[in-house]
Order: C-alpha cells, then structure tokens, then sequence
C-alpha cells in the first residue's frame, strides 16, 4: 500500500511538473535573417528586442558575416509556416516538439524543450533519391532560359523595350526562373537540440567554408505570462 | 573311323537334298546383285573426296578465329566496368553540422552547405 501511494505521489509530480514546464512556453518567435559579408548600406533593421540583439552580439565574433538584415519574421507555435526571403524565395519553417512526440521517454529537465526545427526552400524534395531526377529536370529548364533570354534580346532590338512580344517573353522568363528556383530548392536545416523557456538559439546556413552570404534564424521560445 | 561314322550318320544336313535348279539359281542371281551393288558405290564416294579436306580446314580456321576473338577481349584491359558511374551532379552529398556555444551563453547551430546558394 505504501508503495502505491509513492508511485501515485511520484506521477501526480511528473504530471504537474510537465504540466507546469508546458504552460510556461507559449510559443516560438522566428526571425529569418541574412548575413552578409558587405557592410549594410543604411544600417541594419533588427528588431530592438534585446534578446535578439544580444544573440547576434554573442555570434557576430564567431560567423564571418559583417552585416545582418532581416527577411521575415514569424510568430508561430509548434507546426509549419512560410516565410519570405530575398527575390521572392519562400522558406519553410516546421517545429517540432519531441516530447509531443515521445512524452514519456527520457525528459530531460522541466521547462526545457527539446526541439527539432527544420528550414527549406519552398518545393523542395520530401525524398532523398528525387534529387538526382530534379537536377537533371533543372538542366533541361536552364537550356530552355537560355534560349527565351536570347529571343527576348533579339526581339528588344527588333521592336524594342515594352513592345507586347517582349512583355510576354519577359512575363515567360520570370515564371520559367520560378520553376528552376522550385526544381533546385533543398532542404537546409534539419537539427534537433534543446532549449530553455526565453532562450535564443541561433541556428544557420551557409556554403561550405562560409560563402559571402548565410542564411540566419533567430529561434526563441518565448515564456507565458 | 568310327568317330567319322558317327559324324556323318549324325549330321542333319546329310539327308538334306539341297535346293533345287529355281532356287538356287535365284540365289545366285541375288548374291551377284548384291556384290554389283558393292563395287558401284566406292566409285561414288570417291567422287566426293576432296570434300573431306576442305571440311577440315574449315573446322580449324572457325577455332582459330574463335580463339583470336577470345584473346582479345581478354586482353585489351579495355573491358567494360561492370557498373556506370552516375554524373557528378546526381550526387548529393549529406550536409554538415556543427552545434557550438559563444561565451555569452547563446548557442549556434549552424549546417555547410555544398549547394546553397543565396
């Protein structure tokens, strides 16, 4: 008997602490930020949240990047959400909370989350043999932009900028990039890691050895009131 | 002299008469028929002997060629692989992931790209 009212003391715990950790959180804020190698030009527009300018300060010795501007911004719970980045490219954001998931496997502390956050661009392959077919689907559509850019050329010397020929063959242009940028768009992030209620985390991407430029998010869970 | 009697007096053949005039002539003329038969063919095969040789030769010079087109297949060291490799592109090499904290307290989790492009 005295053991049963220790296990159901030590459950009633468990359930409450869970509970307790669970309300304290009330969210994820999502910046999507670039970071590049030039300087910017009129200043940066981060947000003033100190939380956020206080990561980046933290960071700044450690990426190679001299200025950051912002993309987008998202307030979301745990699932999926759009975001937009530079030239139109959409971004696709998924959080996932593990102990939604599996909640009675090895919790770690209370009040912490373990996440698992992913980013790609919008479009890209849910499999991973699909890559190949993709690139080869790419090849073909970068031949075809070729040939409509020298059509277009040639049909702006001919008749001349704003004639109808040349809107159209522009108008085709642009919706052929849209689908190169949709056949070559990657999944980017896919890390999983643990966070404190309040805590920002900064999770990013770039070319191997840095590249002029990084993709930067700015992930913080955000505490109830 | 006794043995030889006994011989002769147990032999069946002894009291056979033998074949008469008709028969015995159509033997005759079956066995010469026969025997014209046997020495005609000779003569129509010996009209074909030269076929032998060149049915020879034939056979020889279809292994030789079978074995000079053997050898060189094993040979030449320019044997097909045995898989295609696929293009370069085709390969898509797994990123790279690297999770580390500033001294400020605030963690980095960032992933190399081989293909991003911003």
């Amino acid at each position: 008997m005295k053991t049963f009212r220790l296990l159901t003391a030590a459950v009633a715990l468990f359930c409450a602490s869970t509970t307790y950790a669970q309300a304290r959180h009330n969210g994820f804020s999502v910046i999507l930020l670039v970071g590049d190698n030039q300087p910017a030009a009129g200043g940066d527009n981060l947000p003033p949240a100190p939380g956020v300018r206080k990561a980046l300060a933290d960071v700044k010795d450690f990426l190679p990047y001299k200025s950051y501007r912002v993309f987008d911004t998202q307030w979301m719970q745990k699932g999926s959400a759009r975001m937009k980045g530079l030239d139109e490219q959409e971004y696709e954001v998924e959080i996932t909370d593990l102990d939604d998931l599996m909640p009675n496997i090895a919790k770690t502390r209370p009040g912490v989350l373990r996440v698992v956050f992913k980013l790609q661009e919008s479009g890209a392959a849910s499999i991973p043999g699909e890559e190949y077919a993709r690139s080869m689907q790419a090849a073909d559509l970068e031949k075809q932009l070729a040939a409509l850019r020298a059509n277009k050329a040639e049909l702006s010397v001919k008749y001349g900028e704003g004639n109808p020929a040349v809107v159209t063959a522009e108008r085709r242009i642009a919706d052929l990039e849209k689908r190169i940028r949709a056949v070559r768009a990657h999944k980017l992030i896919d890390s999983s890691f643990e966070m404190g209620v309040g805590e920002t985390v900064v999770v990013g991407t770039s070319k191997v050895g840095g590249g002029d430029k990084g993709l930067v998010v700015l992930l913080t869970s955000v505490a109830g009131k | 002299m006794k043995l030889k009697q006994y011989l002769i007096e147990g032999d069946p053949a002894a009291r056979d008469g033998g074949l008469d005039a008709f028969h015995a002539d159509a033997m005759r003329q079956r066995v010469l028929l026969e025997a014209l038969e046997a020495t005609t063919q000779p003569a129509v095969a010996s009209g074909l002997w030269w076929l032998r040789p060149i049915a020879v030769a034939g056979a020889l010079a279809a292994c030789l060629i079978v074995a000079v087109v053997i050898g060189t297949r094993i040979n030449t060291g320019e044997s097909t692989p045995a898989y295609v490799e696929r293009p370069f592109q085709g390969r898509v090499q797994p990123p790279r992931q690297l999770q580390f904290s500033s001294p400020g307290g605030t963690r980095i989790i960032w992933t190399f790209h081989q293909e991003f492009d911003l």
